[in-house]
């Protein structure tokens, strides 16, 4: 494996980041963003296989969260329905603003009586730094780290350069997958595709 | 020889097909004409009654009635543009406060990489009253440079210089006085 593949992956993503997200010349607190751009083209859309499918129990896990705690699928057995955000990684464009779109869409996932989890690759740190300079986040992130993406190997999205997929799992009560939607890795999933899915579980 | 180059300028700007006013790798700025873009009409009367539109269906953003058109090239998903929000709302408001700037100032917001479902949720949550667009594809985005977010635009869509940028900025909004004072000054040279 080339190892400098999720590095160039990584500012592509930081490249589009700056593109659509980043800020102009008028902010100021935010200039240091620009100093990891690098962008070497699109990226393969889908670099995984699914190892599940929907109406299968939702492969178990328990990864540490950016509180402290340990965050496991089972504690929400019974009480919540849980929308599964994997995304690429930390520092990158697509997801750097996909995390703080849904910032603005707390109303939603509550509406629907659901939990949104946050899954990356990268370490607490990373994953630290990363959403501070969000502005912070409502729901929990946690780090698929180590074992170096366990939780989306189980699932089928951990991609060949050790970067997970973007996609989202929707899990109701019963810890069973009632909706996968695995995007292109260049693209962001349509809010609306997220709310029809809780909808349908409803 | 000055006045002649400007009015040169201004000759060739007024000249050039709209579409063609800027390439599509260069954002709008000052003396460009707006490029030329379709948006789909505000389903609600009272927008496009705000927008001097009679009747549903696609529409050219330089023929919205008044004299100075502001547009924010914003997206939901961008940190930046919600922290912006509330201040683009008091321009708004502030705009349709002032017996000088209201009527004769329009403002819209076009949602880069935004489907209609996602630029809806923008509007609620921040209760925008001035209209939205989505720009699912990019396409509006790529035609004015894919400028970063949030881009403020304003054009004169007045009947003597329809479509002409008369300034752009880029992130964190001015103090309002200074934003209306900038309209109002625009207003006089007209």
């Amino acid at each position: 494996m080339n190892p400098s593949k999720p590095l160039m992956q990584m500012m592509a993503c930081a490249a589009m980041l700056l593109a659509v997200v980043a800020p102009g010349p008028c902010i100021a607190q935010n200039q240091s963003i620009t100093t990891m751009i690098y962008d070497p083209g699109p990226l393969k859309p889908v670099d995984s296989v699914l190892k599940v499918k929907v109406g299968d129990p939702a492969p178990p896990f328990s990864l540490p969260s950016l509180t402290g705690e340990i965050i496991s699928l089972a504690q929400y057995r019974g009480t919540r329905n849980v929308v599964i955000s994997f995304v690429p990684a930390a520092w990158t464009p697509v997801c750097s603003d996909q995390w703080p779109g849904y910032n603005i869409a707390g109303d939603i996932f509550k509406q629907h009586d659901a939990i949104l989890l946050g899954i990356t690759v990268d370490n607490l740190p990373t994953l630290y730094a990363w959403t501070r300079q969000m502005g912070g986040l409502w729901f929990p992130v946690l780090s698929d780290f180590w074992p170096h993406g366990g939780a989306a190997q189980r699932f089928g999205v951990l991609r060949t350069d050790g970067t997970a997929e973007r996609a989202l799992f929707i899990i109701d009560k019963a810890g069973i997958i009632r909706n996968i939607m695995v995007s292109d890795i260049n693209r962001r999933p349509d809010l609306k595709d997220i709310v029809d899915a809780l909808q349908a579980i409803q | 020889m000055k006045t002649f180059c400007l009015r040169l300028t201004v000759v060739l700007l007024l000249l050039a097909p709209p579409g063609m006013a800027t390439s599509a790798e260069k954002a709008p700025a000052a003396g460009d004409l707006l490029v030329d873009i379709r948006l789909d009409a505000p389903e609600t009367p009272d927008q496009r009654a705000y927008l001097g539109l009679s009747e549903e269906g696609r529409f050219d953003p330089r023929t919205i009635t008044g004299q100075l058109l502001v547009i924010e090239i914003f997206s939901m998903y961008c940190p930046h543009c919600q922290r912006e929000a509330p201040a683009v709302n008091r321009l708004y408001q502030a705009i349709e406060a002032s017996e000088t700037l209201r009527g004769r100032v329009k403002m819209i917001g076009i949602g880069v990489g935004n489907s209609a479902y996602e630029v809806d949720h923008f509007r609620k949550h921040y209760q925008i009253a001035f209209p939205l667009f989505p720009d699912e594809d990019f396409i509006i985005h790529k035609s004015v440079g894919e400028v970063r977010t949030p881009f403020f635009i304003i054009a004169s869509i007045g009947p003597n210089d329809k479509g002409r940028v008369l300034w752009t900025g880029a992130g964190t909004m001015d103090k309002l006085e200074a934003f209306t004072n900038r309209l109002n000054g625009f207003l006089s040279l007209d």
